[in-house]
């Protein structure tokens, strides 16, 4: 492992809950690593399985998908269907050949600034356990020669 | 072919004969299939003045709207003779290019030579208008050893005709020995196996595995990586370029018929022919009766064979040599569909062996005082049947069992009803599997008889050959290609393809050119549009439906004909339109057609951008179902189709404006009528209100996705 | 000339033995006594109802295209065999080859002289059935006027490009090959050789491939005697096979054929079928459900009818005995399709003498020593089965070459 790897992490998190913890977290000037990009949406519902696919294709070394509780969600059930294709894009990374813990999904209410402290410290340490993502650029790391049995 | 593009190629021979030039006969031929080229045709001389009016009296029957390459001498050129011909003939005579394909000689008697060059400035002026690059061979690297699973006769003959051809040989048997005696074969076949299997053990560059697994089969036709496990438990790894799958489902008594299953009276009909070789254990099994009664039931739970036939037949026939019973034969249908069999059958009543049909209603079997009963109703004689048997011997058939499906899914194979692993396709040969470099042969290759599968095996060894050559297999390249920076690795593309052609190599997906046929589902099926078919990408195929719908007038309105995009399947619909033009059918007005190289390849935003365009309808004409010659590309075809009609439905058209039809290449007679049909059909609907109304179109437009804008991801 | 491999017959097995040895860089010589290529599988027809029944006729378009542009096989249409030999390790045809009387490198196919032909009815000028090859026209020496009175050339005056000569003589080769491929095929048996079931004789009942031929070209089946399509239709499978004294021998895809030629009639035109039948062979990949499904659709009656004659308004009445001890049944139909087997090709017994080989099952062809039997010349079989047969010989062919080298 490199000494010089510093782990990026994408974060697709919803407004109404995850944004306003972590913004929370910034007023309450709680320390965690800096190597997570937040992207804001309305809502989890929005992301896609190919955007998750896409983030690990442009070099991202973890992807954290956070929304609202479960039963929460501002728009119903949007976080529920993030939840399904968060499970099922872990299972797509596992076919080519990238670890499924790369890629978590998280419920954090809006109040629970510590949580999201908390998930991106866990995501951080995972990233740098797991070392940096095959499909980066800049990285060595060869992929494995065989892929898929059809 | 045909295509919405009205280019023509006329071609003058320069008065030579068309026989001794094989070359312009290949440069007709590629002009042909060209996808921009509506029609070809040849002049013996276009400076003459006879041969140039008969071709202006044909041309405005042809539809040449477009450009006419004209590959001919200067001569022919401004402001010669071919171009008054045409003007004669009302068409413009701007259109025509003349591309210099003759010299004329000095005198005038000498036949016209090529110029110099000049044949392969004419391709290449085709294959510019076709956007395509002059296609090169390429090698491919590929591994010369074969997999053959199975054991027996039919897996040694794939195996000794491949060796003959000096191919390395990984052969696999589920049981301990090559040549395991296969009853139902007869003594013949397993001599022969015996001997094969000795010539084969120990040869050099045969490496045999008894009691092997097949643990996993990855990566693609000429490069499979095979994982076994052999009766130790070690694992072998070897690549092979091809797999023969030679082995036979496993074999059930199926008797729900029967009371108890465990009766010493029943036995199956392989059984019986290994105790007619050791008579005292078979009268032991006849409990030492004087005059037994045997039966030989075929066709009890599903349709028998001649192979069975033949067996049963035979066991019949030793059985009365043998004892001084009765012995009977109770058959379905008698399967005497072997050269053999009808005087066998005649031969085994004679020595007096009863044969007795049923129809419908099968017997029912019940035990019965230490014995079987046989029961029922037979139907030509009137009779009632109620037979006493001491021994009942019954065919074992096909079946599926956990095992067999789980070795089926390591071959990247469906296991289908009896263990088939074909997908049965009209369009295909039997030994053809679901993924391109596996051949099946036998019983699950669907065999009824022990000919049938030599042939199958020897055949799908010379396929082997003729795929694996000498180690570096020719192809021209890929024919798909994927947008590396489009793709998203989602596999969808390795998923959908219906020949295994795609893998995952080297952080990407890899379309191996041996395996892939261009069908282009993948390319549709792709959710990021990262694939695009090498001959037809989406680009160009959205230029032919517009170009086709330009060519007519804009007027809103009634009083129309309907403006028809028809996607004929390059497999199947185009080449029986080529063949109803060629005898002189034309296309109702107003149809365009497009070929596409699959139904499998019809992107749905395709259909939906030419129902922008204005088209009143949109008929995708395919194989009918169970035909595809891609194996499934018309499957995926019929669920867009399904979509693509909800989509229409929620824009506010009429989900019908587009349809699927079937039309397989061998209907040339109902090509025309079927282009009437659909047009009928959406002349009913009326106009495509888009052609009028510009807010209908801007909703339509919502849902497409312009050919020529990037994506973006949010 | 010589060549590698001869092989004798241009129809689905021996284009498909070609192609093979073609691939594998042998130099391959066709024989093919009639204008055109394909035999009789490139007369078949879809028989698909909406689903594909797997009759297996779309196999052929694909080879047909490469057979006719391999640059590795040599073609010789109109051509006979006249003699063969083994000469050393090797074999020396004689073959004869008819003149093109359409010349094909000056006709342009303008049709003017099917237009001008007075016996175009009878097959005098022809089209193939695959319209690929080259000539697109041909005349039927045995159907033409010309060769009957000797004057008639109606379609060589009319011709614009003078490419109709019925003066143009024979050629002779002498042909040169190492194997010899025999690929002559069947001939279909005659449907009624005991003139029992009115093949001739009555209106309506015609033979197979006479329905086929309908089919192919119109997509619709009509009654012969009023253009009409029949409402009741009956199949009699077996009829020229299982005979003891003539072909004893089960002709093996008549049962298959048949029952997809009744199911598209039902299912396309609305017809009802009846199908007479001793045993149903089994047919296709899946034979229990397609069984199952003609027993669904069609009404299959177990007996062979004993009598056939002709009924009022041109239908045909059928007599046949349903059980034994009662009285015969009578049925009426608009439509009595025979449905005749396969009969080896009646130049079979003249090729086993010239090579010397052993005489096949029942007049059928068997292999010797460098010569190799592709397809029915072997035996009744269906059109993928025929491809796999061929495929089986040329693999014989090669490993018999390369036991020679």
């Amino acid at each position: 492992m490199d000494a010089r790897y510093e782990p990026k992490i994408l974060a697709l998190i919803c407004t109404y809950c995850t944004y306003t913890a972590a913004d929370m977290a910034g007023s309450l000037r709680l320390q965690y690593p800096p190597n997570v990009r937040v992207v804001k949406l309305l809502c989890t519902g929005k992301v896609d399985v190919l955007h998750l696919l896409a983030a690990f294709k442009a070099g991202a070394d973890a992807v954290m998908v956070s929304g609202c509780e479960i039963g929460d969600c501002h728009f119903l059930e949007g976080n529920l269907r993030a939840k399904e294709r968060v499970a099922h894009a872990k299972e797509l990374i596992a076919e080519i050949g990238l670890e499924p813990e790369r890629l978590e999904m998280f419920h954090i209410g809006a109040s629970d600034a510590p949580q999201w402290a908390k998930a991106v410290e866990m995501m951080t340490r995972r990233a740098r356990e797991l070392g940096p993502s095959p499909l980066r650029k800049s990285e060595a790391a060869a992929m494995p020669a065989e892929g898929v049995a059809a | 072919m045909t295509t919405s593009g009205r280019t023509g190629v006329l071609l003058c021979r320069g008065g030579r004969p068309r026989r001794d030039d094989p070359e312009f006969r290949r440069l007709r031929w590629a002009a042909e299939a060209c996808p921009g080229v509506a029609g070809v045709l040849e002049v013996t001389k276009a400076c003459r003045a006879d041969d140039l009016r008969r071709l202006g009296e044909k041309l405005p029957n042809l539809g040449w709207s477009d450009e006419v390459l004209v590959g001919a001498c200067p001569l022919a050129g401004d402001p010669g003779p071919l171009r008054a011909a045409w003007r004669a003939a009302g068409m413009d005579p701007d259109r025509c290019r003349v591309v210099d394909l003759m010299q004329r000689p000095e005198h005038g008697d000498q036949a016209c030579q090529p110029g110099a060059g000049s044949l392969a400035a004419l391709a290449q002026g085709l294959a510019a208008r076709a956007g395509l690059a002059t296609p090169q061979a390429e090698e491919m690297v590929v591994s010369r050893r074969v997999l053959v699973l199975g054991e027996g006769l039919p897996a040694l003959t794939a195996a000794a005709a491949l060796v003959e051809g000096g191919h390395p040989l990984l052969l696999v048997t589920p049981g301990p020995r090559l040549a395991p005696v296969q009853p139902l074969l007869g003594p013949d076949a397993n001599a022969e196996a015996a001997e094969l299997a000795g010539r084969l053990n120990g040869l050099d560059g045969v490496e045999v595995i008894n009691q092997g697994e097949l643990l996993a089969l990855t990566g693609t036709a000429g490069r499979f990586v095979a994982r076994v496990l052999d009766r130790q438990g070690e694992l072998v790894e070897r690549e092979v370029g091809a797999v023969i799958v030679a082995g036979a489902p496993p074999q059930t008594l199926n008797l729900d018929k029967v009371d108890n299953q465990a009766n010493p009276v029943l036995l199956s009909l392989d059984e019986l022919l290994g105790l007619l070789d050791s008579p005292e254990h078979l009268r032991k099994r006849l409990a030492g009766r004087e005059q037994p009664r045997v039966g030989i039931a075929l066709g009890l739970a599903r349709e028998s064979s001649p192979l069975n036939l033949r067996a049963a037949c035979q066991a019949a026939q030793r059985l009365v040599e043998q004892f001084q019973g009765v012995v009977t034969l109770y058959l379905d249908n008698a399967k005497v569909a072997a050269l053999d069999l009808e005087e066998l059958t005649q031969n085994t009543r004679a020595m007096g062996v009863v044969f007795m049909k049923f129809s419908q209603e099968g017997p029912r079997i019940e035990a019965a005082g230490g014995g079987l009963r046989l029961t029922y109703q037979e139907e030509i004689l009137g009779l009632k049947v109620e037979d006493e048997l001491d021994l009942l011997a019954v065919e074992r058939l096909s079946s599926s069992d956990p095992a067999w499906e789980e070795m089926a899914r390591r071959l990247g194979l469906e296991s289908g009803p009896w263990g088939r692993l074909i997908p049965d396709r009209g369009a295909c040969l039997p030994t053809i599997s679901g993924r391109a470099g596996v051949w099946v042969v036998g019983a699950a290759a669907s065999a009824l008889d022990l000919a049938p599968t030599l042939s199958q095996a020897r055949q799908s060894a010379l396929a082997a050959r003729e795929l694996l050559g000498q180690g570096r297999a020719i192809h021209f390249g890929a024919k798909v290609k994927v947008d590396r920076k489009l793709c998203t690795l989602c596999l969808t593309c390795v998923r959908v393809c219906p020949r295994g052609a795609m893998t995952f190599h080297g952080r990407r997906p890899f379309s191996n050119p041996l395996a892939c046929t261009g069908c282009g589902t993948c390319a549709a099926e792709c959710p990021m549009d990262a694939i695009q078919v090498v001959d037809g990408d989406d680009r160009r195929a959205a230029a032919m439906v517009r170009a086709g719908r330009m060519a007519e007038t804009e007027t809103a309105g009634d009083g129309l004909p309907p403006l028809v995009l028809a996607l004929a399947c390059a497999n199947s619909a185009a080449l029986s339109l080529d063949k109803a033009r060629r005898a002189g059918g034309a296309p109702p007005e107003g149809v365009r057609l497009v070929r596409v190289p699959c139904a499998g390849r019809v992107d749905p935003q395709l259909v939906l951008d030419a129902l922008v365009q204005g088209y009143d309808g949109v008929a995708i004409l395919d194989c009918h179902p169970g035909a595809c010659h891609s194996l499934d590309g018309n499957t995926w075809a019929g669920l867009r189709l399904e979509n693509l009609r909800r989509l229409l439905a929620e824009a506010g058209l009429e989900p019908e404006r587009v349809s699927l039809h079937h039309l397989s290449p061998v209907a040339a007679g109902q090509a025309m009528g079927l282009l009437r049909e659909v047009r009928a059909g959406f002349a009913e609907l009326g106009p495509n209100p888009v052609r009028v109304e510009a807010q209908v179109r801007a909703m339509l437009e919502r849902f497409t996705l312009r050919m020529d804008e990037s994506y973006r991801l949010i | 000339m010589d060549c590698s491999v001869l092989v004798i017959g241009a129809g689905v097995a021996g284009i498909s033995a070609a192609l093979h040895l073609a691939d594998q860089g042998q130099a391959v010589t066709v024989v093919e006594r009639d204008d055109f290529v394909g035999g009789h599988a490139v007369r078949l027809g879809c028989k698909a109802v909406d689903d594909c029944q797997r009759c297996n006729a779309c196999l052929l378009p694909d080879r047909l295209h490469r057979f006719l542009n391999h640059p590795g096989i040599s073609l010789l249409t109109r051509s006979q065999v006249l003699a063969i030999t083994r000469a050393g390790r090797s074999f020396q045809a004689r073959v004869q080859q008819r003149p093109a009387i359409i010349d094909p490198e000056r006709c342009d196919d303008c049709g003017l002289c099917l237009e001008q032909c007075p016996a175009v009815e009878d097959g005098a000028l022809r089209r193939p059935a695959w319209a690929e090859q080259r000539p697109t026209l041909a005349v039927d020496p045995a159907a033409c006027l010309h060769f009957q009175d000797g004057r008639s050339s109606l379609c060589q005056e009319a011709c614009p490009t003078q490419a109709i000569d019925f003066g143009r003589p024979d050629r002779e080769m002498e042909i040169a090959a190492r194997a010899v491929v025999l690929a002559g095929g069947f001939t279909p048996a005659p449907p009624d050789e005991k003139d029992r079931l009115g093949h001739g004789r009555v209106p309506n009942v015609i033979a197979a491939l006479e329905l086929e031929e309908m089919l192919r070209r119109s997509g619709r089946a009509t009654r012969p005697s009023d253009g009409r399509e029949p409402q009741r239709v009956a199949f009699v499978q077996c009829a020229g096979s299982r005979q003891r004294l003539s072909r004893n021998y089960c002709s093996r895809i008549c049962c298959g054929y048949g029952l997809r030629l009744a199911r598209g009639l039902t299912q396309r035109q609305g017809a009802r079928a009846t199908v007479f039948y001793m045993d149903l062979q089994s047919s296709g990949r899946d034979p229990d459900q397609f069984l199952a499904e003609a027993k669904r659709e069609l009404e299959l009656i177990r007996a062979m009818p004993g009598d056939v004659g002709p009924g009022p308004a041109d239908t045909v009445w059928v007599e046949y005995q349903a059980r034994s001890g009662q009285p015969p049944q009578r049925r009426e139909f608009d439509l009595l399709v025979l449905n005749q087997g396969l009969a080896p090709n009646p130049d079979n017994p003249t090729f086993t003498e010239w090579l010397d080989l052993l005489p096949g099952q029942h007049g059928f062809l068997a292999e010797g020593p460098g010569v190799f039997v592709a397809g029915t010349a072997a035996g009744p079989m269906d059109v993928a089965e025929s491809v796999l047969h061929a495929g089986r010989a040329a693999q014989a062919v090669m490993e018999f070459l390369e036991d020679k080298a």
